[in-house]
């Protein structure tokens, strides 16, 4: 099974900590892409919490259009997830 | 009653004397401390439509029940005043050394009325005061004034200090402690038009807590808890690590809110900042979370956050990181709230542009005159100087023409970093703030940042989670703690009730805690009301409701009168306010209110 081709950027802590703008790798879901963000980047490994979800610490937009929370949202050819910092008060 | 002093210190500068007024216990558990403590004191203690630039006003500086325990962010102050940005109530916090000392002087809150005949200092050391004469210090910066001080009283005093922009009643001037600011809404200049330099606090006299033993356990758990990930992105970057993703997002506002994106903002990214410049970190008194980061210029080091990262770079369009760090030292020295100032020249950089005001050529991305208007208008220098240390909403009212449709500001008050367009649920809270537009006192961005609403859609299904942030807000502003610090809690409002109840004694739940939020809020509001509120207030400047974003995904985004409208109407309706945003009998007396409402009609003070 071939997945989709995405992007994932990185913005605040998650680029801070990996070292990296951006990831490109292959994922069906948005559960597929976390799966590879942790995969990369070994600093990143709490980006998934002990259920299986994003830990709270973290967000994702898809496009900059929508917050996705729903890990099994599937992804299609050429998305660009963003990985944020959750709070953004300051 | 543990964590109180259980009264106020009242000093009239005019008759140079001070004396203790009692605070009722049903007063302290009504409004709490800090903000909401603040707020009750102005309702009696402010003549009502008094000019907050008058020996009339009141000036308060509250502690809260919590200041001097060992929990984790305690050590913190709000001061309040009617502001002289937006003649509506005013409230700033700040942190460290001086709420500790403050409060060991003896009481829960200090408040100032009449003015000094000359500029002078205030001291107040275990509920006595001495009024001294400070010509000399008059004209120096914060820092000097500081470190003269530090010299002067030595090491038990801790100063709140105003520079030029208090003195000359800039009217977004700023009070500052150990080079952190009571920054928003003009409070500076308040203590400026009472000839104060300086209130310097020391004293011996601790309160006791309640259960000692709960209290110390809950310390030590809320700073393990505070180590954790929910505050990972503030000691790891700090605030901002808000720019680049902001910008992203077509939420940074840029070159007076003409953009939402900023061409240089890499250049500009916390991110890049951390990894070129910082030089240190630091953390405020009684704090472990560590949320200061300090970056090198040319012109020394410099504490950086997001607000004054995106007011004098990007709203003003520049781009160049040193000439953004030193015109964010200049402000601290000077005493310029850098939001206001940053909203201010933006805004005088698109009136020069459109040939509104005749200003040398001021343009967006001058750097070199940034720098160069930052102190002359701390010391109103000349007319340009001089009509923007007015603020936006005055200085269009002069210009004419169409100025008022883009000059950033909600009731006076210039907005923070937040693109109303793209952050639509925000754009309520701008809306509808007592304080004016305020990302402080309502956490609505929360709402944008997640899968719960559209951002680019505002809608009123959102109102109700607006006002849960706002009531928020008004506990953690009032207990106090740092909103920092707000992630690590699971039931907010439970564990708050569990701490009040080890400091007082009292056995609060959380409901009661929730009825306390929004009794804040709505006296707020009362507040606000008195002094001429109408709902006509609670709206955005024109270009948000009528100028779209351009780029990418942002041109989905609109944002029009009767969207925001409907918002408001459905926000006013959570609240319990009348469909004007009026405050009704039954809604005072059901959240004990009633005493604001007769102080307010019999003129108090």
């Amino acid at each position: 099974m071939t997945f989709p081709t995405i992007t994932i950027e990185l913005y605040g802590m998650p680029r801070a900590r990996a070292g990296v703008r951006e990831l490109v790798v292959s994922a069906g879901t948005v559960g597929d892409a976390l799966a590879e963000v942790v995969a990369n980047c070994p600093a990143l490994a709490d980006v998934v919490s002990a259920d299986g979800r994003l830990a709270s610490q973290y967000l994702l937009s898809l496009d900059g259009k929508h917050f996705v929370s729903n890990v099994l949202q599937p992804l299609q050819s050429g998305d660009r997830l963003l990985l944020l910092s959750s709070d953004a008060g300051g | 009653m543990g964590g109180y002093h259980g009264r106020y210190l009242r000093i009239d500068l005019n008759r140079s004397t001070a004396n203790y007024v009692a605070l009722s216990e049903s007063v302290l558990r009504r409004f709490l401390g800090g903000v909401g403590l603040g707020t009750w004191l102005l309702h009696h203690e402010s003549p009502p439509g008094v000019d907050p630039l008058t020996a009339e006003g009141a000036l308060v500086f509250c502690f809260s029940p919590l200041v001097g325990t060992p929990l984790t962010t305690s050590a913190k102050f709000a001061v309040v005043a009617k502001s002289p940005l937006t003649f509506r109530l005013n409230d700033a916090l700040s942190s460290s050394h001086f709420a500790l000392a403050g409060k060991r002087s003896g009481a829960d809150a200090l408040v100032i009325v009449g003015a000094c005949a000359v500029p002078s200092v205030l001291v107040i050391e275990d509920g006595t005061i001495r009024i001294e004469p400070a010509g000399e210090l008059w004209g120096l910066d914060s820092d000097e004034t500081t470190k003269q001080l530090g010299e002067r009283f030595g090491p038990e005093f801790h100063s709140a200090v105003i520079g030029p922009a208090g003195e000359k009643l800039v009217r977004y001037a700023t009070i500052s402690h150990a080079n952190r600011h009571a920054g928003r809404g003009g409070l500076g200049a308040v203590m400026g038009s009472k000839r104060l330099k300086a209130i310097l606090v020391a004293g011996t006299q601790r309160v006791p807590v309640a259960d000692p033993t709960r209290v110390i356990a809950a310390a030590r758990d809320l700073s393990q808890r505070s180590f954790g990930p929910a505050t990972a992105k503030y000691r790891e970057l700090g605030t901002v690590s808000n720019l680049l993703t902001f910008n992203r997002l077509h939420a940074l506002p840029t070159r007076n809110f003409q953009q939402g994106q900023f061409e240089q903002a890499e250049n500009l990214s916390g991110e890049s900042l951390n990894a070129a410049r910082r030089v240190a970190r630091e953390s405020c008194a009684s704090c472990t979370i560590g949320c200061e980061h300090i970056y090198s210029s040319s012109a020394g080091n410099v504490r950086l956050e997001y607000e004054s990262l995106f007011a004098l770079g990007p709203l003003c369009g520049i781009g160049d990181r040193d000439i953004v760090l030193r015109a964010a030292r200049l402000c601290d020295r000077l005493g310029l709230d850098t939001i206001s100032v940053g909203a201010t020249v933006a805004f005088a950089m698109e009136c020069s542009e459109r040939g509104l005001l005749t200003a040398d050529g001021l343009r967006f991305g001058d750097g070199e005159a940034l720098l160069s208007l930052l102190p002359r208008i701390a010391h109103r220098e000349d007319p340009l100087s001089d009509l923007l240390a007015e603020g936006t909403r005055r200085a269009a009212a002069r210009l004419g023409g169409d100025a008022a449709d883009f000059a950033p500001h909600v009731k006076g008050l210039e907005l923070p970093g937040y693109e109303p367009r793209t952050l639509q649920t925000m754009a309520l809270g701008f809306a509808v703030g007592s304080r004016g537009a305020d990302h402080n006192r309502s956490g609505a961005y929360e709402l944008d940042f997640s899968a719960t609403t559209d951002r680019f859609h505002g809608s009123p299904e959102a109102a109700a989670l607006a006002v849960d942030t706002e009531d928020r807000a008004a506990l953690i502003d009032s207990m106090i703690l740092c909103k920092f610090l707000r992630g690590v809690f699971t039931d907010f409002f439970a564990e708050s009730a569990d701490l009040l109840k080890s400091v007082t004694g009292w056995n609060i739940s959380a409901d009661e805690l929730q009825t306390t939020a929004r009794r804040i809020v709505t006296a707020k509001k009362l507040y606000n009301v008195r002094e001429g509120w109408t709902n006509s207030e609670d709206t955005l400047p024109r270009r948000f409701l009528s100028e779209e974003l351009s780029t990418g995904v942002a041109t989905e985004a609109t944002l029009t009168r009767e969207r925001l409208q409907t918002m408001i109407d459905a926000y006013y309706m959570a609240r319990g306010w009348n469909t004007d945003g009026q405050v009704s009998q039954s809604l005072i007396d059901e959240l004990q209110l009633a005493d604001l409402s007769e102080a307010n009609q019999r003129g108090d003070r």
